[in-house]
């Protein structure tokens, strides 16, 4: 899953950042108004953290602007300004949910995974097919509950496509979820990945689970 | 001083008032109605003499006095008569009445005057009045001659009655006079109590307005309809200091919530630091986390050492005989430069100081320091990297310029207003945006003045000291 933080406080920011990694989170960030924008506007995101006092456009602007733009990602405002005004303002304007400063990193991380089960239409953090169980909130999968040893963007692999199960997504589109925009990658290293996904997966028991659609993509059906 | 009602204040002053005119009117009716009433008296008792003056002739044998008893009972009655006697200047008896019994009236020694009036006591011992007239008797027609008529003899009457009708008008009319004020007193007390209770109505609906009035929402204002131009006046009044109140409520309010949102975000910081670093404790990172940590401790401490000082600002009043002394502006000014030279440095500025180097004035060493370190250090801050501050000194004047190529005419207004930053120093770590507010209040703790300007680019703010403090 790939999030975009946008928040000016550089400490803050940096946290967030390393915190999500560590969960498995592929993150762009960014401490401007227009840039963070910028970035909401050109790559997929399964959420966006937007502060909402930010040099060059304010929270709410960019957030409009995104609207506007049909963007449909999840928005979780975090954000200093506890005011009702504020929130309804923020909620009116199309956020998903209103965090207010000072926070839990564990509660922030639990509701921008509520977030994302919402546009999944997930009833729980567990999902399953067949002798397989994935749980968002802890990034495992395991097999007839014996849990299986993945890389995190293994997990992250097996994550999105078992959230969009049934539909071909594309090399690219994986690898826009899978690294942050900064970063280096490439389809070999993609098949790479998949490829020790597969043997891990078939070691536990499991053939078959990720199909490769010649040209079009992987597929969990 | 204990407080008296409105309503019992305009009684008693009102009534003080009237008692001290009713008190003036009654004492002037007093004395022109007695004057008159005595006048009267003396007038019946002239006439009377009068009339029995003409009773009196010189003839050639001498004086004669034609007199009847029965045309003056008076004289004669045994109760309550009255009293003549005639005699000469010098004191010998001519004639008197016989009720006097042989005894003299009591004539004054002078008998120059033509009439004389005094009180006296009757010689049956009640109170009476004597009239003493000089007069010269008339002649029998024989001896009215030119050389007669200069030795012609001169005569005293003494003319005397009780004086008791006279001393009983007089009580009535005293009476009278203290009823009719006594009655006057108490109808203006009723009167005056009943218009001033009207009167004061609007007052009381004013009051019980006021009452009303919720203290917890702000936007109340007082609406009573008095159709009174004076209660109108005191009513917008009213009103105008609740919208007054309002304003600062609201603008506190933005500061509480200003203040609260600076240091949300410092602490949002520790808990996601502290949570983050806890979860995935990494050795390696721990010198940043620490970095990290002071950083944000020492933000806030930066943002309460702002707003205490601000606070103290606006809450302590200045005292000059305690707190003030002789200040040289550029030494202050040197100091300023000094605590941000660092910065000064890094942006690579200059400065150039101008104009009255030499200017005193007597004020706040303290407060004053902390003016001009925030107005050199907010110069430093926004003035364009590579720039020149310039301070120009004229009398009690500081003029403090810089280029400010992001600054725009409407942020003007702004400036001074606790937390605003334009988003250059948003994310800056130590600005606060209440430099230029604890500015503010400490001038206005000082009665300094200060004015901002932008010009061709580039920013002034101009300190003015107040002109008795100048020297």
């Amino acid at each position: 899953m790939k999030l975009l933080i946008i928040e000016d406080s550089e400490r803050l920011r940096r946290s967030l950042v390393k915190g999500f990694s560590n969960l498995g989170f592929a993150i762009d960030s960014s401490g401007d108004g227009k840039e963070g924008l910028g970035f909401g506007m050109s790559f997929a995101y399964d959420a966006i953290i937007l502060d909402l006092m930010l040099p060059s456009m304010d929270g709410l602007e960019v957030l409009r602007r995104l609207r506007d733009a049909r963007s449909a990602t999840n928005i979780l405002i975090l954000t200093a300004k506890d005011a009702y005004e504020d929130r309804i303002k923020g909620l009116n304007l199309g956020a998903d949910d209103y965090l207010c400063k000072p926070f839990s990193f564990e509660e922030l991380h639990a509701r921008v995974l509520t977030l994302i089960r919402r546009s999944h239409r997930l009833q729980s953090n567990v999902v399953t097919f067949g002798s397989v169980k994935l749980q968002l909130d802890l990034k495992q999968v395991s097999i007839d509950d014996e849990r299986i040893g993945l890389t995190p963007l293994e997990y992250s692999i097996v994550e999105q496509l078992a959230l969009q199960r049934g539909k071909v997504v594309s090399a690219e589109t994986l690898l826009d979820r899978l690294y942050d925009s900064s970063a280096q990658s490439s389809r070999n290293a993609l098949e790479a990945h998949i490829s020790a996904l597969r043997k891990k997966l078939r070691e536990a028991g499991v053939e078959g689970l990720v199909e490769t659609r010649r040209g079009f993509g992987y597929v969990i059906a | 001083m204990a407080a008296v009602s409105i309503r019992r204040q305009l009684l008693s002053r009102a009534l003080t008032s009237t008692i001290a005119i009713l008190l003036l009117v009654g004492l002037v009716v007093q004395h022109l109605v007695g004057n008159w009433l005595r006048a009267e008296f003396d007038e019946m008792m002239l006439t009377k003499a009068q009339v029995m003056v003409t009773l009196f002739e010189e003839d050639t044998f001498g004086m004669e006095f034609e007199f009847a008893d029965e045309v003056m009972p008076e004289f004669a009655r045994d109760q309550t008569p009255e009293y003549y006697q005639f005699r000469t200047p010098e004191g010998e008896n001519f004639e008197r009445s016989e009720r006097l019994k042989g005894s003299d009236l009591p004539f004054l020694p002078d008998t120059t005057p033509v009439s004389q009036f005094l009180d006296i006591e009757l010689p049956d011992g009640r109170a009476g009045r004597l009239l003493q007239l000089t007069f010269v008797p008339q002649l029998e027609l024989e001896l009215r001659t030119p050389a007669k008529r200069i030795s012609q003899y001169v005569m005293v009457m003494g003319l005397a009655r009780e004086r008791a009708s006279l001393d009983r008008r007089l009580l009535v009319l005293n009476l009278g006079i203290l009823a009719v004020g006594a009655a006057v007193l108490v109808s203006v007390f009723f009167a005056l109590n009943w218009v001033i209770g009207r009167g004061l109505r609007p007052l009381e609906e004013v009051k019980l307005g006021l009452l009303e009035l919720d203290s917890n929402d702000q936007s109340q204002r007082l609406n009573v309809d008095v159709p009174l131009l004076d209660l109108e006046e005191i009513v917008a009044a009213l009103n105008d200091l609740l919208a007054r109140i309002e304003e600062s409520f609201a603008r506190e309010k933005r500061f509480s919530v200003g203040a609260a949102h600076e240091l949300r975000t410092p602490i949002a910081e520790l808990m996601s630091m502290s949570e983050v670093f806890q979860r995935w404790p990494n050795a390696d990172e721990a010198p940043q986390f620490a970095a990290d940590v002071l950083a944000s401790a020492r933000r806030m401490q930066f943002i309460v050492d702002s707003l205490a000082q601000l606070a103290r600002g606006r809450l302590q009043p200045y005292e000059p005989a305690l707190e003030g002394s002789q200040l040289v502006l550029a030494s202050l000014v040197d100091a300023a430069f000094a605590q941000h030279a660092e910065t000064a440095r890094q942006r690579e500025l200059t400065r150039a100081l101008r104009g009255r180097l030499d200017i005193q004035v007597w004020s706040s060493a303290l407060d004053v320091s902390l003016i001009l370190s925030n107005v050199i250090g907010n110069a430093i801050a926004h003035a364009d990297a590579g720039s020149e501050i310039v301070v120009e000194f004229g009398a009690g004047l500081i003029a403090v310029s810089n280029k400010a190529s992001g600054l725009q005419p409407e942020d003007l207004p702004r400036l001074f207003e606790s937390l605003w930053r334009k988003d250059e120093a948003r994310s800056s770590e130590f600005h606060v945006g209440l430099g230029l507010a604890i500015v503010n209040a400490y001038a206005d703790r000082l009665g300094i003045q200060l004015s901002v300007e932008l010009s061709q680019g580039w920013f002034t703010l101009r300190i003015h000291f107040p002109a008795d403090d100048e020297s």
